[in-house]
């Protein structure tokens, strides 16, 4: 189970992505979802999955981190391509069949949005596959800075943000644990009904949602012991520089817009 | 029953988590009827070597045999639970999420396809070995305090009848009180098999192993590094022990203090608490001290 899961999973390499100021990382970001936010036509998605895959090239992590991380998605994309080709309405029709009517368009338009999600969340695992959960949370803590004048509790928040990516793995751990456990005690997982085998899940979620609500407890404890929120402003272990290679990367992302931007204003 | 691993390895798929808890070239029989206790080191592979003999894993390579013939489909590398065996994982009241302890009690028999008679029949003698009462079976296991809600725990793995018991660490994290409770519990139940139940027990208690133990398994990096007699493997190997990071029962501590001290060696038949101060006492008495 636990290699299903993608976020909070830092893989260690020495990448330029690696490198880059947890900062730098999410503006990129922010700028490359906005350009793919922008695709409307076919040389866009190509211009946007070669950028995709040249980005995961030169991330040095195995390809199959990031595959693995779509995985748990598939249903939902699945779900998206026959929502559109069965709802979406077009010019031409290319199936028809009582009520159920097909078109070009509609096709288009579904397998595009797909196309469109899986870049989004491939980039977006670069992010999370490269950056330390902590790091990650320490730049969005100083990104949002000015909005703490607006009484946002950025600082707050951005702990919990990391407290949240760091136990992810640790539940699906635990989550392992109970069903070897609930095995046993003979549970049978391969029943074939479907309403069976959502009963069967009780005797895991209910220990789950136990032992993480008692491990939360504790660990709110144990935050409080070590005089979390008693003093002015926490300092940090680690401080952020911006480096030339930085302001490189959020050029380079702003250009990406601007040429996402043009591409859509032509519209070839 | 009896258990045999022969040439059994296991290595964990996603290899960069649990690689540390893999085991090599595992070889041992289990005999019906004796209690084994496990002992090594965090991480030596005691808790993937029980999932190995429950069948919840395959061996990578090697085979499970049970009562001499092969466990059929650890052949072919897929998991098969063998029903016979009874494991309790370490905290295993973590598992427990019905809403009374007589349906968590019965939960692992239902699972079975027993007969509802007899399954209440059992939560009734159940409840009482594990020295709790009747009274117990429509509380909220929530309700019940650690070492309770530990007992009823091992009475649901104890409830579907097993003939070889795996305890991992039972005892981790309760008050000695509490930990003599659940071991008195697991005596009585192999005493009451007749010489016909096994217990496996995983612990890092060296008292516990010198008073109860058959035979002592050690594991170290995934190996089995000793398999003996208690009295042979705490006397004759202590500085190996030593070396894996692991302890020696009390009762071997005082008659190596005594040897040391007076320069004589107590013969002992057992390492059990009893026996070793039986004949404590015996040697000072023929010292001429008065006891």
């Amino acid at each position: 189970m636990i290699e299903n899961v993608l976020i909070g999973q830092f893989i260690d390499a020495s990448s330029i992505f690696h490198r880059l100021d947890p900062r730098s990382k999410l503006i990129s970001l922010f700028c490359i979802i906005i350009a793919f936010l922008l695709i409307d036509n076919i040389s866009g998605y190509i211009l946007a999955s070669l950028l995709v895959v040249g980005c995961i090239t030169l991330s040095q992590i195995p390809l199959r981190f990031f595959l693995k991380g779509l995985k748990p998605i598939l249903i939902i994309l699945a779900f998206t391509v026959f929502y559109h080709i069965l709802f979406t309405k077009g010019e031409n029709l290319l199936f028809q069949y009582s009520i159920l009517s097909i078109y070009k368009e509609s096709i288009i338009e579904g397998f595009s949005i797909v196309l469109r999600i899986f870049l989004l969340v491939l980039i977006t695992s670069l992010l999370t596959l490269t950056t330390k959960p902590l790091d990650l949370a320490h730049g969005f803590e100083i990104l949002c800075k000015p909005l703490k004048r607006l009484r946002f509790p950025v600082e707050q928040f951005s702990l919990m943000l990391a407290i949240t990516l760091r136990f992810i793995p640790t539940i699906v751990m635990e989550l392992d644990k109970i069903i070897e456990a609930q095995k046993a005690r003979g549970v049978n997982f391969e029943d074939k009904s479907f309403v069976k085998k959502v009963l069967s899940y009780i005797p895991i979620i209910i220990p789950l949602l136990f032992t993480s609500i008692q491990r939360a407890e504790n660990l709110a404890n144990a935050i409080d012991a070590r005089a979390y929120g008693d003093g002015s402003g926490r300092t940090r272990y680690k401080v952020l520089h911006f480096e030339n290679r930085d302001y490189q990367v959020i050029g380079i992302s702003l250009l990406v817009v601007g040429v996402f931007f043009l591409l859509r204003m032509v519209g070839g | 029953m009896d258990i045999k691993l022969e040439r059994a390895s296991y290595i964990y798929p996603n290899s960069s988590i649990n690689s540390y808890e893999s085991l090599r070239n595992i070889n041992i029989s289990i005999e019906a009827g004796k209690w084994i206790s496990v002992i090594g080191h965090t991480g030596s592979g005691k808790s993937t070597l029980m999932k190995l003999l429950k069948g919840l894993i395959a061996p990578t390579t090697g085979h499970l045999l049970i009562n001499g013939r092969v466990n059929e489909l650890s052949k072919k590398g897929k998991a098969q639970i063998i029903s016979d065996i009874g494991l309790v994982f370490q905290y295993p009241e973590h598992q427990l999420f019905e809403t009374t302890v007589l349906k968590d009690l019965v939960f692992g028999p239902k699972n079975q396809g027993i007969e509802m008679k007899e399954v209440n029949q059992r939560a009734k003698e159940m409840i009482k070995l594990v020295g709790l009462s009747e009274e117990y079976f429509q509380k909220a296991p929530l309700q019940l305090s650690g070492g309770e809600k530990r007992r009823v725990a091992i009475a649901t793995v104890l409830m579907m009848n097993p003939e070889v018991l795996i305890l991992d660490e039972p005892t981790a994290g309760l008050d000695p009180l509490g930990s003599k409770l659940i071991l008195q519990l697991i005596h009585d139940w192999y005493k009451a098999g007749g010489g016909h139940r096994t217990v496996i027990f995983v612990t890092h208690e060296m008292n516990e192993v010198a008073e109860y133990s058959d035979e002592v398994l050690v594991m170290n990096n995934g190996e089995i590094a000793f398999l003996d007699s208690p009295l042979s493997l705490f006397l004759n190997h202590d500085y190996e022990l030593k070396e894996f990071g692991l302890d020696t029962p009390d009762t071997v501590k005082l008659l190596q203090l005594i040897e040391q001290r007076f320069g004589d060696y107590i013969k002992v038949e057992s390492l059990q608490e009893e026996v070793v101060l039986r004949e404590v006492i015996a040697y000072f008495k023929k010292q001429g001290a008065e006891v």
